[in-house]
C-alpha cells in the first residue's frame, strides 16, 4: 500500500487517463501543435479557416453523416440543460454533463417544480390519462426550458420555438425554413429518445434487452440498382461497416439509430402486451444473435411482408448459390427487394387502396395515380407529403390525385339523405352535386384519420340530434375532441369549392326555413377565413387534425400484418387497446416529426419482432379437440399479433360468390360444437369456390389453415371488447332495417356504406333470425374480417 | 460547397455569425478535445475540420462561447464514432467516452482548454526534478528510454515506474485543480 492515494488508486479508466495525458504533455512540453512551449506550428485563425473551407470540399465524410454527428450533437446539447433532479432523463449514462453554461440554478428549480407536478400527477392518476409514453415521452422531445415533464402531446399545431435564452444552451437554426427553432422542434433526436427510452425501462415500458443492434436483427448492404434488378445476389458488400447503416438505393438511410430506437419501441410494447397476458417468451427474439433463419425471416416471408408474393425460384436459387452465409445472403435480398421496384408498385397500389377507400379500380386514371404514388414511394417522400399533396390535387384539374373527387363522387349515390332525414339539403344543390359534395367531404375525413365525423352528417353534433354514443365517442381520443362545432357539413362547406369551381360558400336551409350560411372550421373549431386558401386550410387540418396520419399508419399496419393496430370504433377487442392506441399515436408522430415515407415505415415494422413471430396455425384436429380455455387463450394470442395473421389471399379479387359462401359460414349462429364445425372447412371453400369443400377436404383439413377472414371475425366475436358490444347493442335497440343496419355496419368498419351486392350478399344469409344483438355483433366482426 | 459554406442567407442575425471568427474562436479547443480523446494528431486535425465542416453545413446560434464549445466538442465527438466505424478503428482508443468525460469536466467552461494546460503546467511544476527531467526529455526532447534511463542513471524499468507514477500524480493534481470546478 502506497502512502500515495493516487498510487492506490485501482480504478480503471487510470490507463486510459494515461494516453490522455500524453498527448497533453505532448502539446505542452513537446510543442506537437499550437501553443506547446517549444511550438513550431504557429496557430493561423485564417490557415485554419481556409483549411476547413478546403476541407469542405473534399471531406472524409458524407453531408449525411455530417448531419447526423450535428444532429447527435444538437440532442446531447438539449440533455446537458435538462433538469439533474431527474436522472432518468439526465443520468444514462451516469455521465456529469454539467459543464454547461451554468443553467443549473435555472433547472434546479425547474425540477423541483416538474417533480411535485408528477407526484401530484400520480397521485391523483393523471399519468395514467397521460399514456404510456409519458416519460419525457415518446412521443415528443423535452424542449429547452420546457419545465413541465408530462411530455403530453401537443394538441395544437408545431410552431417554432421562440429561441432559448442564453441559459439555455445551444439554438439551432434551421437554415431551410428561415425560422430559428429550438430543439424541441428540430424532431426527436437519436441519443434523445435513447435517454428518453431508458425512462421507459426504468417504467417497465422498454425492456432494455430489446434494444439490441439493429444489424444483429437484419443487416444489410448497400444496394445497387443492377443488383436489384438481380435479386440483389450479386450485390457486393461494402465491409461490416455498411451494416450500421441501411442506405437503400433509392437514396434513404435505413436501419439508422432513429430506426432501431423505434423498432425498439414496438418490440418492447408488444413484449409487454405478451407479458401481461401471460403468454411464454421463449420463442421471442430477444438479443438478436440468432441467424434470420432461426428466427423465422425466411426468404419466402420476407417476400410476403414486402412485396406480398413468395419468393421465386431464382430469388431462392442465388441465395444458394451465393458464397457469403445464408444469413448476409438474406440480408442483400432484402436490401434490394425493398428499394425495388416492385416493392413501389406493390405498396403504391395500398396506398391507393387507402385512398380508394378498399374498393379495386382498374380505370386508366386509377393506375395513373397508383403510378404517380409508386413515385413518391421511390424518391422517399415523407407520408405527410404524400397526404397533403393527394388532399391538395384534389383542387387541380391535371393532378393524377384529382381523378378522387370523381371516383368518391361516384360513391355518393347512397350518401342522398332520405326525404324524411332531419337533415335538410344544401340549398342550390341538385342531386348529383350533393352526391359529389358529400363524396369528397368523405375522402377528406378518411385522409385525414376522422372516418367518423361522417357521422354527423346523419347525427349532429349539437343540438339534441347529438346522440350519446356519439359523444362518447368523440371524447373517445380519435375524434375531434372539444371541437363540436366541425361536423360534416363544416367540412363539405371546405371542399365546396372542389365539388364546384368557382363556388365558395354553402347554405343550408333550416327547419324554420331559414338560410344559414355553413363554415367550414378548422379541427379546433375555429372558421375558416375567406382570405385563407384551400393550401392553407389543408394545411391546417392535416397538422391539427389529422391525428399524426394515425389512419394511414393503421391502414399501412393492417397491410403489414394483416391485422390493424386500432379499429376507428374500438372493434378490435378489448386486448391491451390503450397499449396499441399508445403505439399507434407514438408511430404517427415519429412519421410527422421524421418526415419518414412509406419505406421507412415498412422497415420499422419488417424489423420488429412482429414480423418474426411464427405462425400459428390451427388445425382442423386441433380445432375440435381444444377446450374452451386453450381456445380462448389462441383467440386472444392472434388478436395481440402473437401470431401473424397473414392473408394468403390478399391479392384475390372477391366476387359475389366469395362473399356470399363467406356469409353463409358465419350465419345462422350456430352451437358451438358446429361453428367449429363449420370453421373447420378449407378456405378455398369461401374464396369463390373454383375448390369446394368435400368430405375429402375436411378429413384433409388436418395441413389446411383456416379461412383467414372467417376465423378472424370468429376470434372477434368471441373475445369482442365492451364497446364492440355496446355498439352492436345500440344498433340492436334501433328501428333501422336489415339494409340500414348492413350499411352502418359498413360505416363503422370500412367507413363507407355497402355495396349492392354486399347487401344482397348478407341479406341472403338467414342473420336476421339469430338474436339481434349477437348477430349484428357477429355481422360487425364478419365485415371488419373482410380484406381489405 | 464553398459558397454554402459563407452564404450568410440562412436565417441568422447579420453579425451572429461569422464563420472565420468561429474558427478562430474554437478550433483549438476542440483539437485539443479530440486529441484528448485520443485522436493522433494528424487525425485530430482532420476531424477538427469537418467538425466545422458539419457545423457550417447547419448553423445554429451563437448563444455564448461555452455552449458553443460543448456543442462543438459533441460533434466532434461523434464525427470521431462516424470515423471509427466508416474506417475502422486501428490506433485508436475505445474509451473515448471516459476520455470524453474527463476533458468535459477539466475544461469546463473553458472554450480553448488552455485551462487544463494551465493546470498542468502548475501540476507539473509539483513533480519532482527527476519525474520532471524524465518526462521532458520524453515529451520535449524525443528522447528514447533507454536514454532517459541512462541520462538518470537507473533501469529502462524504473524510467517506466517513475513516469507512471508522475502521471498518476498528474492525474490526481488535474483531478483536484479542474474536476470539482464545475460539480
Amino acid at each position: 500500500m502506497s502512502s500515495f492515494e493516487f498510487e492506490n488508486s485501482k480504478r480503471p479508466e487510470d490507463p486510459v487517463l494515461d494516453a490522455m495525458l500524453d498527448a497533453m504533455l505532448g502539446e505542452w512540453l513537446g510543442g506537437e501543435a499550437h501553443r506547446g512551449q517549444g511550438s513550431s506550428k504557429a496557430f493561423d485563425p485564417g490557415e485554419m479557416y481556409r483549411s476547413v473551407l478546403k476541407r469542405s470540399e473534399a471531406s472524409v465524410f458524407t453531408a449525411e453523416q455530417h448531419a447526423q454527428a450535428v444532429s447527435n450533437a444538437q440532442r446531447e446539447s438539449l440533455a446537458e440543460v435538462l433538469p439533474k433532479g431527474l436522472p432518468e432523463v439526465v443520468s444514462e449514462t451516469g455521465q456529469d454533463r454539467s459543464h454547461g453554461a451554468g443553467a443549473r440554478p435555472h433547472w434546479r428549480s425547474a425540477a423541483i417544480a416538474a417533480s411535485i407536478a408528477a407526484s401530484i400527477a400520480v397521485s391523483i392518476g393523471g399519468l395514467s390519462l397521460i399514456g404510456r409514453w409519458v416519460q419525457r415521452d415518446l412521443n415528443k422531445p423535452v424542449g429547452v426550458g420546457q419545465a413541465s415533464l408530462d411530455g403530453a402531446p401537443s394538441s395544437g399545431p408545431r410552431v417554432a420555438e421562440p429561441k432559448a435564452n442564453a441559459s439555455q444552451g445551444v439554438v439551432v437554426v434551421d437554415s431551410q425554413s428561415n425560422t430559428s427553432q429550438s430543439l424541441e422542434s428540430q424532431g426527436l433526436p437519436e441519443q434523445g429518445l435513447s435517454t428518453r427510452t431508458d425512462s421507459v425501462i426504468a417504467d417497465g415500458g422498454l425492456d432494455p434487452s430489446r434494444r439490441e443492434p439493429m444489424q444483429d436483427k437484419l443487416a444489410v448492404g448497400r444496394q445497387t440498382e443492377g443488383n436489384q434488378e438481380q435479386g440483389g445476389a450479386q450485390a457486393p458488400v461494402q465491409g461490416e461497416e455498411m451494416v450500421l447503416a441501411w442506405p437503400s438505393a433509392r437514396g434513404v438511410s435505413l436501419g439508422t439509430l432513429e430506426d432501431r430506437e423505434i423498432v425498439s419501441v414496438i418490440d418492447s410494447q408488444f413484449q409487454q402486451i405478451w407479458k401481461s397476458l401471460g403468454m411464454p417468451q421463449s420463442d421471442m427474439v430477444s438479443g438478436g444473435q440468432a441467424s434470420l433463419k432461426k428466427r423465422g425471416l425466411t426468404a419466402d416471408r420476407i417476400s410476403r411482408l414486402l412485396l406480398h408474393r413468395v419468393a421465386t425460384d431464382s430469388e431462392l436459387e442465388a441465395i444458394r448459390l451465393d458464397k457469403l452465409s445464408e444469413d448476409t445472403s438474406l440480408e442483400r435480398l432484402v436490401a434490394s427487394w425493398i428499394s425495388s421496384d416492385e416493392f413501389d408498385r406493390v405498396w403504391s397500389a395500398r396506398l391507393a387502396n387507402f385512398y380508394m377507400g378498399g374498393r379495386i379500380e382498374s380505370s386508366q386514371q386509377a393506375l395513373v395515380f397508383r403510378e404517380w404514388l409508386a413515385t413518391l414511394i421511390r424518391d422517399d417522400v415523407p407520408l405527410e407529403q404524400v397526404q397533403r399533396q393527394v388532399l391538395l390535387g384534389l383542387s387541380q384539374a391535371d393532378h393524377p390525385a384529382y381523378f378522387l373527387v370523381d371516383y368518391w363522387s361516384d360513391r355518393g349515390d347512397r350518401w342522398a339523405l332520405r326525404p324524411n332525414s332531419p337533415q335538410v339539403a344544401w340549398v342550390g344543390y341538385g342531386d348529383s352535386q350533393v352526391k359529389r359534395l358529400e363524396g369528397l367531404s368523405q375522402l377528406f375525413l378518411t385522409v385525414t384519420s376522422n372516418p367518423a365525423m361522417v357521422c354527423t352528417q346523419c347525427h349532429g353534433t349539437e343540438g339534441t340530434s347529438a346522440p350519446s354514443w356519439f359523444a362518447d365517442r368523440m371524447a373517445m381520443g380519435t375524434g375531434l375532441v372539444g371541437s363540436k362545432s366541425v361536423d360534416f357539413d363544416s367540412i363539405a362547406a371546405l371542399m365546396v369549392g372542389i365539388a364546384q369551381p368557382g363556388v365558395s360558400e354553402l347554405f343550408q336551409r333550416q327547419q324554420d326555413d331559414q338560410v344559414r350560411k355553413i363554415a367550414a372550421r378548422f379541427p379546433d373549431g375555429k372558421r375558416v377565413g375567406s382570405e385563407l386558401s384551400f393550401e392553407q386550410a389543408i394545411d391546417g387540418w392535416l397538422e391539427q387534425g389529422s391525428h399524426s396520419q394515425s389512419g394511414l399508419l393503421n391502414a399501412l399496419w393492417r397491410d403489414f400484418f394483416g391485422v390493424g393496430l386500432e379499429s376507428a370504433f374500438g372493434l378490435d377487442g378489448s386486448v391491451a387497446l390503450e397499449a396499441r392506441r399508445d403505439l399507434v399515436g407514438y408511430l404517427g408522430k415519429q412519421i410527422v416529426e421524421r418526415g419518414a415515407g412509406l419505406r421507412r415505415v415498412v422497415y420499422w415494422m419488417l424489423m420488429s419482432d412482429l414480423a418474426r413471430q411464427s405462425e400459428e396455425p390451427l388445425t382442423y384436429a386441433q380445432y375440435m379437440v381444444m377446450d374452451p380455455q386453450r381456445l380462448q387463450d389462441y383467440l386472444q394470442r392472434q388478436e395481440v399479433f402473437k401470431s401473424l395473421v397473414l392473408d394468403d389471399s390478399r391479392s384475390a379479387v372477391r366476387d359475389e360468390a366469395w362473399l356470399v359462401g363467406y356469409a353463409s359460414a358465419l350465419f345462422p349462429e350456430q352451437a358451438e360444437g358446429l361453428e367449429r364445425s363449420f370453421l373447420a372447412q378449407p378456405s378455398n371453400q369461401v374464396q369463390g369456390g373454383s375448390k369446394r369443400a368435400s368430405s375429402e377436404g375436411l378429413v384433409e383439413s388436418k395441413a389446411v389453415q383456416w379461412p383467414r377472414g372467417l376465423l378472424r371475425a370468429e376470434l372477434g366475436y368471441r373475445v369482442a371488447g365492451d364497446r364492440a358490444r355496446r355498439w352492436a347493442g345500440l344498433l340492436s335497440a334501433s328501428e333501422l332495417s336489415q339494409s340500414a343496419l348492413i350499411d352502418h355496419v359498413y360505416l363503422m368498419t370500412k367507413h363507407r356504406f355497402a355495396t349492392a351486392r354486399e347487401i344482397r350478399a348478407w341479406s341472403s344469409t338467414s342473420w336476421t333470425k339469430s338474436e339481434r344483438g349477437s348477430a349484428i355483433l357477429r355481422l360487425l366482426m364478419g365485415v371488419a374480417s373482410i380484406e381489405p | 460547397m464553398r459558397d454554402d459554406l459563407t452564404n450568410r442567407s440562412d436565417g441568422l442575425e447579420p453579425g451572429s455569425w461569422d464563420p472565420e471568427k468561429l474558427i478562430a474562436e474554437h478550433y483549438l479547443g476542440v483539437w485539443r478535445y479530440l486529441k484528448a480523446i485520443g485522436c493522433p494528431i494528424h487525425l485530430a486535425d482532420d476531424l477538427a475540420q469537418e467538425t466545422f465542416v458539419a457545423v457550417l453545413r447547419k448553423p445554429f446560434e451563437l448563444i455564448n462561447p461555452q455552449s458553443t464549445s460543448s456543442y462543438l466538442r459533441r460533434v466532434a465527438f461523434h464525427l470521431l464514432l462516424e470515423y471509427k466505424r466508416k474506417f475502422g478503428s486501428t490506433g485508436l482508443t475505445d474509451q473515448a467516452e471516459i476520455l470524453d468525460r474527463y476533458w468535459t469536466r477539466w475544461a469546463g467552461s473553458d472554450v480553448s482548454g488552455d485551462r487544463v494546460l494551465d493546470a498542468l503546467g502548475e501540476c507539473f511544476q509539483r513533480l519532482t526534478a527527476r519525474a520532471q527531467k524524465s518526462l521532458k526529455m520524453r515529451f520535449e526532447e524525443r528522447a528514447s528510454r533507454e536514454q532517459i534511463a541512462a541520462d538518470l542513471q537507473i533501469s529502462q524499468n524504473g524510467v517506466k515506474n517513475l513516469q507512471q507514477r508522475a502521471k498518476a500524480q498528474l492525474r490526481q493534481c488535474l483531478e483536484e485543480k479542474l474536476g470539482a470546478v464545475d460539480r
